[in-house]
C-alpha cells in the first residue's frame, strides 16, 4: 500500500484535483438546474412581470409621471409579504444620482426577519442601462425588502420588475472569470494538500 | 499590454542573469531583479533622465542575461531547468493570470487618496516622463518618495499614455516577487509547500480588510496605495537574507537593493528598512558562525553587514532629501504638520514625554487612546490588534517547537527583534498622531491602514520561520502545519468576503461614479483649453468629483471648494453674501470657466441668476460648461456647452 501510494506522481495529483474541482462544479450546477426545473414544474415557482405597486414602498414621495418617486428617508424601503419561491429578480430603475448599494433582504420561515446574513447584492445588467438583476439558488421566501437606493433626495423612476426569469440549461454551467480562477487556486491547493499526505504516509517522522 | 508584457521579460531576464552569474537562489532573484532595476531607473529619474533611466535599466537587464548565457554556454539547458525552481514558476503563472484578468476588466483608479497622490503621481509621471517634483500642478504631496511612481513607469515607458491598470499591474508584479522570496526555502521536492506559502502571502492583504462578503470590492492587487507594498517588501527583504545557506557577502548583497527600494516607497519606508536590518543583524549573531564579508571575519564582518545596509537605507534617504531641496526647496526633516517640529525634534520630545511624563494634554490623551485602540479596534478578520499578535506568536511558537537547534535560536530572536521593532514602530505613530496630525489625531485617522502595513509584514516574517522549519527541522510536520495555517486562513476568509469582493468582481458598473464623471469629462474635452482656471458647482459633493474632475483635466488648475458661513441670514441676504463672497474668491484665485456638474435647488436659489436660470436643469446625466465674466462686484456666465452624456 505504502509503495504504491510513494509511486503516485505529481501531475497525477494534480490532474486528479482538477477533475475533482470540475466534477464539484458540474455537480452544483446540475443540482441548481434540477431545483429550478422542479419548482417550476409542481407550479412554486413562476415567471412573473409586475410595477412597483406591487410593493410596500417605505420611505418615497410619490412625484406622479408614471412611477416617479423621490427618496425622503435614510433607509427607503419596499416590501413585499407573499410567501413564494424565489430564484431572481430583474428591474428597471432609473436613478437622479447615483445609486449606491441597492441590496434585496429576504426572510424565510426559519428565519424571521431581515438580516446582513441574508441579504443579496444587485448587479447592473451588462449593456441594458438601468437594468439591475438580483439572482441565487432557489429559495422559499416569506418576504422580500428591496432598498434600492441609499439616499434622501434620489429620483428613482420604476419600471417592470420581472421575478424569476427562466435560465436556460447552460446558465446553470456559465464559466466565469471567478471560476476559473477557482479551478486553478483549489487545483493547486488539493493537489498540495494530497502530496502532503503522500509525504505524510509515507516518510518516517525525523 | 506590449509594455507590460515586455517589462515582466525584462524583469525575469534580470533574475536570470542574477542567479546565473552570482549564483543567488533563484526564487529571490525576480524581487532582486525588480528593485535593481527600478531603483537604477529612480537615480536616474532623480536627475532629470526617467526616460533615459528606464532605458538603462531595460538595457542592464538583457546585458546581464546575454552576459549569463555566454557564460553558461556549456549548461545552459541544465541552468535554465533549475531556474524555474516552483517559486519563479508561481511568479510567472500569477504575473501572466493577473495581466489577463487585468485587460480584460481594466479597473480604474478609484479610491480617495489615489486621486490626491498615489495615482494622479503616477498620472503625472507618465504624462511629463519626469518626476512629479520638477513641475507644478495641483496635486499634494509633492515630497513623498518615488519608488513606486519609477515602477509603474517601468511598465509603460513605451505606451502612447497613461494606462491605469497598468499601475495596478506593476505593483501585482512586484507582489507576485516578493511572494517568491517567500518560498525560497523550497526546491523541486517542496514544490507543495511552495504552492502553500504563496498562496498563504496571496490571502493575507485580505485578512486584514474588514469586509461583508457580496459587498464593497476590496482594493488589494487594485489599488496604488503604499501600504501594502511597504508590508511585503519590508518582509521579503527580511526574507531574501533569512533563507541564505551562504556565509559571505552573498547573503547581505542582494537585501542592498530592496532596501534602497524600501526606504524610497514613502517615509515610513525609512523606519521599516531600519527594523529590518536591526532583525538581520541580531540574527546574523545567532545563525553565523565564521561568517566573512568584505575580507572580514567574525563578528567583524557582521557588524559591517549591518553597517552597510544601514548605509544603504540612510543614502537612498538623503539622496531624496537632497532631491527635493534642491528641485522643490523643501526641507524633509521638517515634518510640518500642527507643531511644525523637525523629525530629531519629534522624537526627543516625545520620547522625553514618554518616559518623564508631560503635561502637554493632546499627547495625553491620544496615548490612551492608541493604547485602548491595540486592544479594541478591530483593524482585521482576526480582530483587534491584540489578537493579531497572539496569533502571530502562535505560528512563532509552532515554528519554534518544530525547527532544529539553530533554527529554534533564529526563530526565538526573530520573535524577540520583531516585537522590539513592532514597539517602536506603534510608538513612532503615537509621536506622529501627538506632533503632526492635526484634529484628525484624536481619532486617529487611518489607524487601521498604519497598523496593517507592519502586521503583514510580520504575520509573514512568522510563515517564514514556519518555512525554515520546512527546510531544517521536522519538515512533514511543519509542512503540515503551513496548510493548517493556510486552511484557519481560508476559513475566516470565506467567513467576510467571498469572490464578488475581490479584483475578479470588478466589472463595468463597479466604479459607475468614476465612469459617469468620465463620461461628463470626455463630453467637455472638446472645448476645455489648457490654461482655463475651472471652478466646479457639484450639489450632491463629498469632495470626490471635485478629485476625480482635476484627475481627468490634470493640465488644468481646480480651486478647492468654498465654504461661506451664511447661517442665520435671511435669504435675500445670503444670497448676496454667496455673490460677493464666491466672485472675490475665485477673483483671487483667477477662475475664467464654471464648470456645473450637479445642481440643486439650493445652488439655483442662489446662483441661478448668472446662469440665466438654467441651472436647475444640470443632473445626473448632465454637464453644462460656463465662461466667467467679471463685473465690478459680480459675475455673470456664458454658456460654453451644456448637453447630456447620453446625446
Amino acid at each position: 500500500m505504502v509503495k504504491k501510494i510513494e509511486k503516485i506522481r505529481s501531475w497525477q495529483l494534480i490532474l486528479f484535483s482538477a477533475l475533482f474541482l470540475v466534477t464539484i462544479f458540474i455537480g452544483i450546477g446540475l443540482v441548481r438546474w434540477s431545483m429550478d426545473s422542479s419548482a417550476r414544474k409542481d407550479g412554486s415557482m413562476q415567471e412573473f412581470t409586475t410595477e412597483c405597486v406591487r410593493f410596500q414602498m417605505m420611505g418615497f414621495e410619490y412625484m406622479g409621471d408614471g412611477y416617479k418617486y423621490v427618496v425622503t428617508n435614510h433607509d427607503p424601503q419596499m416590501l413585499s409579504e407573499t410567501p413564494q419561491a424565489f430564484t431572481s429578480l430583474k428591474f428597471y430603475m432609473e436613478s437622479s444620482m447615483h445609486p449606491g448599494e441597492v441590496v434585496l433582504y429576504y426572510s424565510t420561515e426559519k428565519a424571521p426577519g431581515y438580516s446582513e446574513h441574508r441579504r443579496l447584492w444587485a448587479n447592473a445588467v451588462d449593456g441594458e442601462p438601468n437594468w439591475y438583476i438580483i439572482e441565487t439558488p432557489v429559495k422559499n421566501v416569506t418576504a422580500l425588502r428591496l432598498d434600492p437606493t441609499m439616499y434622501i433626495g434620489n429620483e428613482l423612476t420604476f419600471g417592470d420588475f420581472v421575478f424569476n426569469q427562466e435560465k436556460s440549461f447552460g446558465d446553470f454551467f456559465e464559466i466565469t472569470t471567478g471560476r476559473v480562477y477557482e479551478l486553478i487556486v483549489y487545483t493547486l491547493l488539493i493537489s498540495s494538500c494530497l502530496r502532503w499526505l503522500q509525504e505524510f504516509v509515507t516518510k518516517k517522522f525525523e | 499590454m506590449l509594455n507590460s508584457i515586455f517589462a515582466l521579460a525584462v524583469i525575469l531576464s534580470g533574475a536570470f542573469g542574477i542567479y546565473a552569474l552570482w549564483g543567488i537562489n533563484s526564487r529571490m532573484t525576480p524581487l532582486v531583479s525588480l528593485v535593481v532595476l527600478v531603483d537604477i531607473a529612480a537615480l536616474f529619474a532623480m536627475g532629470g533622465m526617467l526616460k533615459t533611466g528606464v532605458i538603462i535599466a531595460y538595457v542592464f537587464a538583457l546585458t546581464l542575461f546575454t552576459l549569463a548565457c555566454v557564460k553558461n554556454k556549456a549548461d545552459i539547458a541544465e541552468k535554465a531547468m533549475d531556474f524555474f525552481s516552483p517559486g519563479v514558476v508561481m511568479f510567472l503563472l500569477a504575473s501572466l493570470a493577473m495581466l489577463a484578468v487585468l485587460y480584460a476588466t481594466q479597473p480604474v483608479i478609484h479610491r480617495w487618496d489615489e486621486f490626491s497622490f498615489w495615482g494622479i503621481s503616477q498620472k503625472l509621471v507618465k504624462n511629463h516622463d519626469a518626476l512629479y517634483t520638477f513641475y507644478s500642478s495641483s496635486m499634494l504631496g509633492q515630497s513623498i518618495p518615488p519608488a513606486l511612481a519609477v515602477l509603474s513607469y517601468f511598465f509603460q515607458r513605451f505606451t502612447p499614455e497613461f494606462v491605469e491598470w497598468a499601475c495596478y499591474y506593476a505593483y501585482d508584479v512586484m507582489f507576485f516577487a516578493c511572494f517568491a522570496a517567500f518560498t525560497a526555502a523550497f526546491g523541486k521536492n517542496r514544490a507543495h509547500n511552495a504552492v502553500t506559502v504563496f498562496i498563504l502571502a496571496f490571502i493575507s492583504p485580505y485578512l486584514f480588510r474588514v469586509l461583508a462578503p457580496g459587498g464593497k470590492i476590496a482594493d488589494m492587487y487594485i489599488s496604488t496605495y503604499a501600504d501594502i507594498p511597504m508590508a511585503m517588501v519590508f518582509a521579503a527583504a527580511t526574507a531574501v537574507y533569512f533563507f541564505t545557506k551562504e556565509n559571505d557577502s552573498r547573503s547581505i548583497m542582494p537585501v542592498l537593493p530592496v532596501l534602497f527600494f524600501l526606504t524610497l516607497i514613502k517615509d515610513m519606508g525609512l523606519a521599516l528598512s531600519c527594523i529590518v536590518v536591526f532583525v538581520i543583524f541580531f540574527d546574523m549573531l545567532v545563525s553565523r558562525r565564521q561568517f566573512s564579508f568584505l575580507r572580514l571575519k567574525g563578528f567583524l564582518a557582521e557588524c559591517a553587514a549591518a553597517v552597510s545596509m544601514l548605509l544603504v537605507t540612510v543614502s537612498a534617504y538623503i539622496m531624496w532629501s537632497v532631491h527635493i531641496s534642491n528641485v522643490l526647496a523643501i526641507n524633509r526633516s521638517d515634518f510640518g504638520g500642527e507643531s511644525g517640529m523637525g523629525m530629531v525634534q519629534m522624537l526627543v520630545t516625545g520620547v522625553k514625554a514618554l518616559l518623564l511624563g508631560t503635561t502637554d494634554e493632546k499627547f495625553l490623551t491620544v496615548r490612551s487612546s492608541i493604547i485602548q485602540a491595540f486592544f479594541n479596534t478591530k483593524v482585521s478578520m482576526f480582530g483587534s490588534g491584540l489578537n493579531v499578535v497572539i496569533i502571530i506568536s502562535a505560528i512563532f511558537a509552532l515554528a519554534f517547537l518544530l525547527s532544529d537547534k539553530t533554527g529554534r535560536k533564529r526563530i526565538w530572536m526573530m520573535y524577540i527583534t520583531s516585537w522590539t521593532g513592532f514597539i517602536g514602530y506603534y510608538i513612532f505613530h503615537l509621536f506622529l498622531y501627538a506632533y503632526v496630525f492635526g484634529s484628525e489625531a484624536y481619532t486617529l485617522a487611518s489607524y487601521d491602514r498604519y497598523m496593517y502595513t507592519f502586521y503583514i509584514g510580520w504575520l509573514m516574517l512568522a510563515v517564514c520561520c514556519v518555512c525554515l522549519a520546512v527546510r531544517d527541522g521536522y519538515s512533514v510536520l511543519a509542512g503540515g502545519g503551513l496548510l493548517a495555517v493556510l486552511a484557519a486562513c481560508l476559513v475566516i476568509c470565506n467567513m467576510y468576503m467571498d469572490i464578488g469582493n475581490t479584483f475578479l468582481a470588478v466589472n463595468d458598473t463597479a466604479f459607475s461614479k468614476r465612469q459617469l464623471i468620465d463620461a461628463k469629462s470626455r463630453f467637455i474635452s472638446d472645448v476645455v483649453e489648457e490654461d482655463d482656471v475651472i471652478f466646479l458647482f457639484s450639489a450632491d459633493n463629498n469632495g470626490a468629483h471635485w478629485f476625480i474632475y482635476s484627475y481627468n483635466f490634470i493640465d488644468n488648475y481646480f480651486p478647492p471648494e468654498v465654504y461661506i458661513e451664511t447661517w442665520g441670514m435671511s435669504p435675500e441676504e445670503e444670497k448676496a453674501t454667496r455673490m460677493s463672497e464666491l466672485t472675490e474668491y475665485m477673483l483671487k484665485n483667477g477662475v475664467t470657466h464654471i464648470l456645473v456638474d450637479h445642481s440643486n435647488e439650493e445652488l439655483s436659489r442662489n446662483y441661478g441668476d448668472v446662469f440665466g436660470g438654467m441651472m436647475y436643469l444640470i443632473g445626473h446625466d448632465t454637464v453644462a460648461y460656463y465662461k466667467v465674466h467679471y463685473t465690478d462686484t459680480a459675475f455673470w456666465c456664458e454658456l460654453v456647452k451644456e448637453g447630456s452624456i447620453y446625446g
